[in-house]
């Protein structure tokens, strides 16, 4: 009832937005503000009053042929995802207000974007493999549209590039679905895709099989989740997006991925997925996404393309979690997701303030405006100290969990990679340092001197993320309990591995 | 309410619907084009017919004649499922008509013409033996020649109608010989009396009779149904015709083809299946990929979606052979749900670009860039029938093409799901082209026409059933499995 509810809200909030944009224009932020805020109330509310919250609703039931229940499941798992998708679309839809206050067509802008939070709710809360590529597809067309719309640059071609890598790697998915499909009907007599119900396959699923499930899915989100060599689509589009959708694509649409990784992936290929040569393969792609990433994140000079790269690094990091497949890895990497998604965020603001309010977004013709701007620099040293993974904020807990993590690993080199991963920060801090410096220390070219602070719409969501990194990152015993929770039932229900 | 027997009350409302309008036609002066509604109301009053209880509950037989010609007709799951698809794309065809038409001549012989194909199609999917299948078959074949060639005055229409007359006419008379044989080996026309012969087994010499006459079915159906290599007529035909009998032929019309594949040939090719199946492969793949090859090549927007529609009949194909070979009332259910699904998606598609001929005058792709801008409720119309068709959730394309490839999987099918797969994201890719032309370019031609309201409503109720079944896909499948089991008797590997 309640996950369901919210996902009403969601699409007719889409309708009422679109009608009231056209007398409040961008101010319709403030709206879907709300609207997503009441959605993050209402999942809150069903998590904690019985975690996890179950709800299944008849979808197709006809006996004999295919049995399958709309089921919305918000367990430990869900709700860190829920949590982090909503607050950062939330706070990216009052970055709006500020950021697309000339823009033109304003009211699809805003009805698409509730609709693109409706798809990536909707996939995490889903528990049901066919419900959960409903809802992932869902995301396409908005997501597309929004680039290609109010984008940047090369707008239309990045946006094309954007739908065709990720329909082609759709094309797997659906694959992989009929194959568990079939699966499910030789094994339990019917179709179905309750994840409760596939869960019962586990264990009598083939070696051969399972390898061919792997390939399939992981080329399928490893797209979504631009794992190298599967990146192409990413530094365009979340370069050229506008910049709030940036904010959603980079600090928490990638990460969905993963989460299908974890929720469909991993359980029906556990015994491959477990062997050595498999986590020798995983963590090495791992590491090559993770140093891919921060590599050409350095040597960037558009301050957007930068920080793109640095999400493919950054999905390195989430990927070595889960690669590693062990309690504590996972729990870094799902861990890292919550952070980077706050980190990455504030991040491509600050990287909108330099469009929107500054004009520019090279690197070479900005510099020194820490004395400008004195908020926005601070908050962007908050945003780039945690990437870096310093103590005391969010990042730093999760990527220590994901080191933890990786030396408990099924494989003989994990010493190696443990080393490698730990290298990897360095390269981090590194690319972060110089995004930092060239924008707001060194000299303040000429032409610069007008520039004065960014508006409080813009101020007001960035450091609402900062406080949030920052508290969490102090603090995470909250999430992490329920993580742990949400991660025993997991383990609990795919019968294994911890 | 029931009045005689069922089967004969939903003939004699859609003959009704037929024969009224030359009557009513006399007394009407001025606004012939309302004759439109008529349509509208039969069509509705079918369904509510249908749906109620105690016709859609069992199964209900009528046999007219005995003796040599002898007749039979049934409703059960599979022609209720077919009534069904065939009244819901009426509707709005009908009420399309009324804005799109307007400004023809002539509208008493369009409606009554449009009425008889629409008589011939339930009637058809009704029929239980190959002669009663025949008379509706040429009822609904002639109109639809006629209709094809309704703006005679232009030359387009008529060539495209005699192509498609003189194919379709010597399809039909293969198909008529067919009969002919199979009468001489069963002594009976009723497609029991037939699976009875051909499950007693077949064997030695006899197999020669039984292989042409299949070969003749096939061939005869295949005209109609447009797959390959039998496909020549329809690319002409299906634009030369007014946008709302285009919406007709490609969504349901070709779907008679469909019907009888079903009905009255699996049986043959379930017995030949050594023959049978490497021609079966080989028609479904190369259907599916030419068709969308060549549908992505084309400049007239009505002709790309006539070889959409060629690949379409190729994907229910996929269907056929997954049941014919392992899947069973899966492979059916899905290519059932398939035929479901495209007529709604075609029938949008081809309506929606009426409306786009009605403000542009105008097929170019070339000419709709930037049409979005202008008319964006066309636009988005045109893009949602892409998208189903192209197997996009929320759509009903996703939920059948997806059923397909399962089907096919399960089936061991492997080659055919990845092409099927492979040509539904081709066709998707492409599609989003041209959104992107429609909607991101400049318009190249100015039109200040109003779109008129019939014709969105039209467009609108498709839309609303297509969400519908997008979000609730149960509202289809449940229907398209009760059509795949009343079938599943005719084969023997069920």
């Amino acid at each position: 009832m309640l996950v369901s509810l919210s996902l009403y809200i969601l699409v007719i909030g889409a309708l009422i937005a679109y009608l009231a944009a056209e007398k409040l224009g961008a101010k319709t932020g403030y709206l879907v503000f709300a609207i997503i805020a009441a959605v993050q109330g209402i999942t809150h509310y069903a998590y904690v009053y019985s975690r996890p919250y179950v709800e299944r609703i008849s979808w197709v039931d006809i006996p004999g042929f295919m049995e399958t229940t709309l089921f919305f499941k918000v367990d430990g798992i869900g709700f860190l995802f829920v949590t982090i998708i909503m607050t950062v679309t939330a706070l990216a839809a009052i970055y709006s207000v500020g950021y697309m206050e000339h823009a033109e067509n304003i009211r699809v802008y805003y009805m698409a974007y509730l609709i693109y939070v409706a798809g990536m709710y909707g996939a995490i809360v889903s528990y049901n493999l066919i419900q959960f590529f409903f809802f992932w597809e869902l995301m396409l067309i908005p997501s597309y549209y929004m680039i290609a719309e109010w984008g940047y640059g090369d707008r239309r071609r990045v946006a094309f590039k954007y739908f065709l890598y990720t329909q082609l790697g759709s094309i797997l998915l659906i694959i992989a679905i009929a194959i568990l499909g079939t699966l499910s009907v030789e094994k339990i007599g019917v179709l179905t895709f309750d994840l409760d119900a596939l869960y019962g396959l586990i264990g009598s699923i083939d070696m051969a099989t399972q390898r061919l499930l792997l390939f399939l899915m992981l080329i399928g989100f490893g797209v979504k989740m631009a794992l190298v060599p599967l990146h192409g689509w990413l530094p365009e589009a979340h370069a050229e997006a506008p910049t709030p959708i940036s904010v959603i694509l980079s600090g928490v649409m990638i990460e969905i991925g993963l989460y299908g990784l974890i929720r469909y992936t991993i359980p029906f290929t556990l015994d491959v997925w477990g062997s050595e040569f498999f986590t020798n393969l995983l963590l090495g792609l791992a590491l090559i996404t993770l140093f891919y990433g921060g590599l050409n994140a350095l040597v960037q000079r558009d301050v957007k393309r930068l920080l793109a790269y640095s999400s493919i690094s950054q999905m390195g990091y989430m990927f070595l979690g889960v690669a590693a497949l062990n309690f504590v890895s996972l729990e870094g990497g799902i861990y890292h997701v919550f952070s980077h998604g706050l980190l990455k965020a504030l991040l491509f603001m600050v990287a909108g303030v330099m469009i929107h309010v500054v004009g520019v977004r090279s690197l070479d013709q900005l510099g020194g405006l820490a004395g400008k701007m004195p908020l926005t620099a601070s908050l962007a040293i908050i945003g780039a100290m945690g990437i870096a993974g310093l103590p005391g904020i969010a990042a730093f807990i999760s990527e220590f969990m994901i080191f933890g993590g990786v030396w408990e690993a099924n494989t003989p080199y994990r010493l190696a990679f443990l080393f490698i991963a730990v290298l990897g920060s360095a390269l981090s801090a590194a690319y972060m340092t110089v995004f930092i410096r060239e924008i707001f220390f060194r000299e303040l070219p000429e032409e610069l001197e007008e520039v004065g602070e960014a508006p409080l719409t813009m101020l007001i969501p960035m450091a609402g993320l900062a406080i949030l990194a920052i508290v969490f990152g102090v603090y995470p015993k909250p999430l992490l309990d329920i993580l742990v929770a949400g991660l025993e039932e997991f383990f609990a229900a795919i019968g294994g591995v911890a | 309410m029931i009045l005689v027997n069922p089967v004969v009350d939903i003939l004699l409302i859609s003959g009704l619907a037929a024969v009224i309008v030359p009557l009513l036609g006399g007394l009407v002066r001025a606004e012939k084009r309302f004759l439109g509604i008529v349509g509208v109301l039969a069509y509705i009053a079918l369904l509510a017919y249908l749906l109620q209880p105690d016709v859609w509950g069992s199964i209900h037989r009528y046999e007219p004649f005995q003796g040599l010609f002898s007749s039979s007709l049934t409703l059960d799951g599979f022609s209720k499922f077919f009534i069904l698809v065939f009244s819901i794309l009426a509707i709005p065809v009908y009420l399309h008509s009324i804005d799109y038409m307007a400004r023809d001549r002539n509208l008493v012989l369009y409606y009554t013409l449009t009425g008889i194909m629409m008589f011939g199609l339930i009637g058809l999917s009704m029929a239980d033996d190959l002669f009663t299948f025949f008379v509706f078959w040429e009822a609904m074949a002639i109109s639809s020649y006629v209709l094809v060639g309704f703006r005679y005055h232009l030359d387009e229409p008529v060539e495209a109608a005699v192509k498609y007359l003189v194919m379709s006419g010597v399809a039909s008379l293969l198909m008529l010989y067919g009969i002919s044989i199979i009468y001489g080996l069963v002594g009976s026309l009723r497609i029991s009396a037939v699976v009875a012969y051909l499950q007693g087994g077949v064997t030695g010499q006899a197999i020669y009779p039984v292989l042409l006459a299949a070969t003749l079915l096939f061939i005869g159906f295949g005209v109609k149904a447009a797959y390959f290599p039998f496909w020549t007529w329809l690319p002409d035909a299906h634009p030369a015709a007014p946008s709302p009998i285009s919406a007709l032929l490609s969504g349901i019309v070709i779907k008679a083809g469909i019907v009888g594949l079903a009905k009255f040939a699996l049986p043959f090719i379930d017995l030949l299946d050594e023959v049978f199946y490497p021609i079966l492969v080989i028609v479904t793949v190369v259907t599916i990929t030419l068709a969308n090859l060549m549908a992505l090549m084309q400049s007239d927007v009505k002709r790309l979606l006539a070889y959409s529609s060629i690949a379409n009949i190729g994907f229910v194909l996929i269907g056929y052979v997954s049941a014919l070979y392992g899947a069973g009332v899966v492979g059916l259910a899905a290519a059932f749900s398939h035929v479901l699904s495209h007529a709604l998606g075609k029938g949008l598609a081809f309506l929606a670009v009426g409306g786009i001929l009605y403000v542009l005058h105008s097929r170019a792709i070339v000419d709709l860039e930037g049409f979005g801008k202008r008319y964006p409720g066309l636009s988005i119309a045109l893009m949602i029938a892409l998208l189903s068709l192209s197997g996009l959730p929320p759509l009903p394309g996703f939920w059948s093409k997806w059923l397909l490839i399962l089907s096919a999987w399960e089936a061991g099918e492997y080659l055919i799901a990845g092409v099927g797969v492979f040509n539904s994201v081709l066709a998707a890719i492409y599609y989003l082209w041209l959104f992107q032309r429609i909607f991101f370019s400049e318009p190249r031609i100015e039109s200040r026409v109003e779109v008129p309201g019939y014709l969105l409503t039209s467009l609108t109720i498709l839309i609303f059933i297509m969400v519908a079944i997008g979000i609730y896909p149960e509202l289809m499948y449940s229907y398209a499995f009760e059509a795949a089991k009343a079938l599943a008797p005719l084969l023997a590997t069920p």
